[in-house]
């Protein structure tokens, strides 16, 4: 790793700054260019080990710089959320008095119909998300659980989806569903759906089409988690349920799902996390139009701070979301964790 | 003891720095540096980005300006960047560097340049702002804008159309040097109605019998207005309450978006799609400029849009040359009035700019007479200087500018402007969500008024027009 | 067992049940295929966009197939647009945040797996909770900190939040990678006389390569595909990444010049698409290591 950093460094052309902050700061001196790569990085580990750090004050060491960096940037602004919701402050109207507001932002919230109905479009979103991920990514997993010619295609084409930008699948799904030249609208007529051209991101089947885009992403991401949870399967499982004479349907009921269960959960939830923070897809695909149809409570706080600059609401929009995330990440926790611990015991 | 755990300290001290420094070096090393891409800038400007803040700026030293057009892209965004290319020109101390901002309409430029603006981010020195969407309403009060009495004085606000001055004008003080004059017009087809014998509508409810005798979609439709989300749709509805003698509030301040005035209009938005059929139900959604194209497709009869529209039928890639005629918005049953909406866009400088005094000198050359005739041509946005409009000047136009341009200018002094309010963007935001939910079915007419009312009540509280 | 005929058809050798395989795998076929449709027909048509002539994107009905292959639209991402620009941008912040969160993250990762830590369900527990929750619930304030510190529009502005915010799952899915590296190769280090750091660089570091290699690619793309962040903190060409650019594409008068989209996003995602296909199998197990095995 050291070694790639300053000959990046030196390769974008400013290296002067950060090797005086070296030389200054480390008392083990020449940390630059390849000598960091031989000869430092020897003497200090010798060091490190001659003067006795404990194993533990290592880890420590080792451990505070990610829980630093972490603890800034995503640890401090949620304790700023909760201190700006509970104040007004917008940033276009910088001489209003700071201070408790008396939740006056929380009364606004409970009395905003945006709010709830963002709610509920983020309700929706989740709900069908995980429904149709879940269900389809169960089917492809099985079959992908199998070998068959052409797999690795099949996989690699699952890639695809996970592997775009979400503005770009959002221009791309925005275009497909175009009401005068997406072919999404030549498909539906073409089977007798409808009779004539639906202007559909910009009517009621607005939400559903983004669904759609979502869900087309989403799918592969579940898909490989329930793979990997069907691949923990023993086969003598099922060769035990063959020989009982248990039918394909009943192999699947009573041997596959009970030991997919735990991925399966999983599935869920990080489907409910990912469909509930959804931003870069509605922004790029609806921008929560018509009306607020596909506005979810990410884009409306999102809009509430950077359109209305009201950043006291907006913070308290926030907290909305993060309680609700919190929610679900408990329960992922407590499930994850148990498997930690025993596995720490263990 | 004690020399041990110092020692220790200081060995964690000495990892945790290096780690530090290390990322402080890479931090470091990625600032932008904006001319050493090597697609974009050309070698002049590459010392120049960085310069000014390293050195207090020298009268002859080079500084560049931020500068972010009101086009997004296109023709119309080449077009400005020569005209700006000509100061540059004259005026080899100053460099400008277009900023991008983002399409999709008036309302997402709004929210980028808040964002620049509250991130007192001066590499933005110079914007055109829309005086129409109360923008300097918003961020003037705000601290954000330099005022520019010093180069736009009495003597020179005179010359410039007198309501976009009094938008641009806030606690005494100028912050918005005005270009572009924007009203709406009502395009008409007059070869299709002289075909079918009809005369120009006067009021709404003649446009839709017109329309109705007339339409034949999806080949031919009644009427384009623009009812995506966003500004344009808040525009359409304004002028269709405005015209039925109603608005947001009554004199006092006290909130009528409930009336029974506002609930007609906006059920007449929502018939001209639903009932009448006259209107394709796409306006939903279909950006400004793609309903003019239906319009000069020659798929439409009527057509709602600003003063560019003109020049767009009148363009190669227009299907109706000389077949439009320009007729005030129509107005609500005999006792209704013409009312239009008041646009335009105007230059403003960053508060935060650290080269205002240069900001100020372009956007003064640019507000002059010349500027902005030659914009007009280029870009079909008619300009804000009223001797633009005088006989002489308009002799320097083409015949069939200067057909549009005078009578143009005639209905532009009439225009009635949007609630002068520093959240206005959040309030129209608001009137777009309810009545879109209207126009899909969701909500009666009446219930999207009231949801309308309800949730416009704290921002008119202590306000009056 | 992972076969067609062992799993979901009954090893038989009578003609009735061969008739019966047959349909299976007809029907298992078919699924397979309807699969492979649903997910490459919308990059089909995304490329098919690209390489329209410009009339023909607004035929209606839709053509299924080009009528003649046009290069245009990719010509012009490149000599009208600052394509090149945001690509090297991109390419800068997700190479370095890459770097960065390996860096911190790996070091983490083996204190967490190897190192007596007290309190390590908490960390682990803590950083798991912070991968999961909405970037919007945070960038208000993370928005006043980096405009107040002056870094708006500036790649450390968008570096800083992207190491923060992959650190988390950079620490998850290496601690796991390094968990399921035997003990005693270390214990065998140690006994040899080596630190444990000298345990990790020497003996660890290489058995968790593939690991790292991994959770690279796994860190690169998504600071690659990152839109919320570069939204909010970057203005100008000269730092916006690649999926703010193509949000930014206009025609004219903000109309959607689809071609040039399209071909852009057929652009960004080449590279995506042979970093996934070659390293299939990793990034799959990557991906769901962390998640399914804790």
């Amino acid at each position: 790793m050291r070694r790639v950093a300053p000959g990046r460094l030196s390769s974008i052309g400013a290296p002067d700054d950060g090797e005086d902050a070296f030389e200054s700061q480390s008392a083990v001196g020449r940390w630059k260019g390849t000598d960091v790569a031989t000869v430092t990085r020897a003497t200090f580990f010798t060091r490190l080990r001659t003067r006795g750090l404990s194993r533990e004050q290592l880890g420590y060491l080792l451990v505070t710089p990610a829980l630093v960096l972490v603890a800034a940037t995503i640890l401090v602004p949620m304790v700023q959320t909760i201190l700006l919701s509970m104040q007004t402050v917008r940033l276009n109207l910088p001489n209003l008095p700071r201070g408790f507001n008396n939740f006056a932002n929380f009364q606004q919230l409970l009395a905003d119909p945006v709010f709830w109905s963002g709610l509920s479009v983020s309700a929706l979103l989740v709900l069908a998300n995980v429904v149709v991920c879940i269900s389809v990514g169960m089917v492809v997993a099985l079959i992908l659980n199998e070998s068959f010619f052409g797999r690795g295609v099949v996989r690699a084409a699952m890639l695809i989806p996970w592997a775009m930008p979400g503005v770009v699948i959002a221009t791309l799904w925005r275009f497909m569903f175009n009401d005068q030249y997406g072919v999404v609208n030549d498909i539906i007529l073409r089977l007798g759906l409808v009779s004539s051209y639906q202007n559909i991101l910009g009517g009621p089947w607005a939400l559903p089409g983004v669904m759609v885009a979502m869900i087309w992403r989403s799918t592969p991401f579940t898909t490989f988690l329930i793979l990997a949870g069907l691949q923990t399967i023993p086969p003598e499982l099922y060769e035990a349920a063959k020989i009982d004479g248990a039918s394909g349907w009943k192999r699947f009921w009573h041997v596959t799902l009970p030991m997919v269960r735990s991925s399966l959960m999983i599935a869920v939830i990080f489907r409910s996390l990912d469909a509930f923070r959804e931003f870069d897809i509605l922004y790029n695909l609806t921008v929560g139009g018509p009306g607020v149809t596909t506005q979810n409570l990410a884009l409306y706080t999102y809009k509430t701070y950077f359109a209305f600059l009201n950043f006291g609401y907006g913070a308290t929009l926030a907290l909305a979301m993060m309680l609700i995330s919190a929610v679900v990440v408990f329960f992922y926790v407590r499930l994850i964790g148990l498997q930690l611990s025993s596995r720490g015991e263990g | 003891m004690t020399s041990i755990s110092g020692r220790r300290f200081r060995r964690r001290a000495i990892l945790g720095g290096g780690l530090m420094a290390a990322a402080g070096a890479l931090l470091a090393a990625c600032a932008p540096a904006p001319a050493a891409s090597p697609t974009t800038a050309p070698k002049a400007d590459t010392g120049a980005a960085s310069a000014p803040a390293a050195k207090p700026a020298a009268s002859k030293e080079v500084v560049t300006l931020g500068f972010a057009s009101q086009y997004t892209g296109g023709t119309q965004l080449e077009d400005d960047k020569k005209l700006v290319g000509k100061f540059v020109a004259e005026n080899p101390n100053i460099k400008v560097q277009f900023v991008e901002r983002p399409a999709g309409g008036a309302q997402q430029n709004h929210d980028w340049q808040v964002t620049v603006y509250s991130a007192k981010d001066s590499s933005l020195d110079i914007a055109s702002v829309d005086t129409g969407a109360q923008w300097p309403a918003e961020f003037a009060p705000a601290g954000w804008l330099e005022p520019i009495d010093d180069i736009l004085p009495k003597n020179k606000q005179e010359k410039l159309m007198p309501q976009m001055i009094y938008q641009a004008t806030h606690a005494g003080k100028i912050y918005a040097l005005p270009w572009m004059n924007d009203v709406g017009v009502f395009y008409v087809r007059k070869d299709l109605l002289e075909q079918a014998g009809k005369k120009t509508p006067v009021t709404w409810q003649e446009m839709v019998e017109t329309s109705k005798a007339m339409a034949k979609p999806p080949d031919m439709w009644g009427y384009i207005p623009c009812y995506r989300k966003d500004e344009q749709l808040t525009c359409n509805l304004q002028e269709y309450w405005w015209s039925n003698n109603a608005d947001m509030t009554d004199k006092d301040g006290k909130v009528t978006i409930n009336s029974p005035e506002v609930v007609d209009a906006i059920q007449f938005a929502i018939d001209l799609v639903k009932t009448h059929k006259i209107t394709p139900e796409g306006v939903n959604n279909l950006l400004l400029d793609e309903g003019r194209q239906i319009f000069t497709e020659g798929k439409a009869v009527f057509h709602r849009n600003w003063g560019y529209a003109w020049q767009r039928a009148q363009s190669g890639e227009s299907k109706i040359v000389g077949k439009v005629e320009m007729a005030k918005i129509p107005k609500w049953g005999p006792n209704g009035t013409h009312v239009t909406n008041l646009g335009g866009w105007s230059y403003v400088v960053h508060s935060a700019s650290k080269k205002k005094d240069e900001s100020k000198k372009l956007i003064s050359w640019l507000g002059e007479l010349p500027q902005q005739m030659e914009k007009y041509l280029f870009s079909g946005n008619p300009p804000a200087h009223m001797d633009a409009y005088t006989p002489e000047s308009l002799a320097k136009y083409p015949p069939e500018i200067r057909a549009f341009a005078g009578p143009y200018f005639e209905v532009s002094k009439t225009a009635k402007s949007r609630p002068r309010h520093p959240q206005y963007r959040e309030m129209s935001e608001i009137i777009q969500n309810e009545a879109q939910a209207a126009i899909l079915g969701q909500k009666t007419a009446k219930a999207a008024c009231d949801a309308m009312a309800q949730q416009l009540a704290p921002f008119l509280k202590d306000w009056k027009p | 067992m992972a076969t067609v005929d062992s799993t979901l058809a009954p090893a038989a050798t009578t003609r009735a049940f061969s008739i019966r395989h047959l349909i299976w795998r007809v029907g298992f076929y078919a699924v397979a295929l309807f699969i492979l449709l649903m997910f490459v027909f919308p990059y089909y048509w995304q490329l098919i966009t690209a390489l329209k002539p410009q009339q023909e994107l607004y035929a209606m009905p839709a053509t299924w197939f080009p009528s003649r292959l046009y290069f245009d639209s990719f010509v012009r991402v490149f000599t009208e647009r600052p394509f090149l620009t945001f690509m090297r941008n991109s390419l800068f912040v997700a190479s370095i945040t890459t770097a960065l969160a390996l860096a911190v993250g790996s070091l983490a990762a083996y204190a967490l797996a190897r190192l007596p830590i007290k309190g390590r369900i908490f960390i682990l527990a803590g950083i798991l909770s912070a991968t999961m929750f909405p970037g919007t619930s945070i960038i208000g304030p993370l928005f006043m900190v980096i405009s107040s510190m002056g870094l708006v529009n500036t790649f450390p502005g968008l570096i800083w939040p992207y190491t923060s915010f992959t650190l988390p799952f950079t620490v998850w899915v290496l601690t796991n990678f390094y968990s399921q590296i035997p003990l005693e190769l270390e214990e065998a280090a140690e006994v040899d006389g080596c630190s444990p750091l000298q345990a990790f660089y020497k003996v660890i570091f290489p058995l968790a390569a593939p690991g790292l290699a991994t959770t690279a690619i796994l860190v690169f793309i998504s600071a690659w595909n990152e839109f919320l962040f570069a939204l909010t903190f970057t203005r100008t060409n000269d730092v916006k990444t690649v999926p703010l650019g193509i949000a930014g594409f206009t025609g004219i008068r903000d109309e959607i010049p689809w071609g040039e989209v399209s071909a852009a996003a057929v652009i960004v995602t080449i590279p995506l698409i042979a970093l996934a296909i070659i390293f299939q199998k990793r990034i799959i197990q990557g991906l769901t290591a962390g998640a399914v095995k804790g």
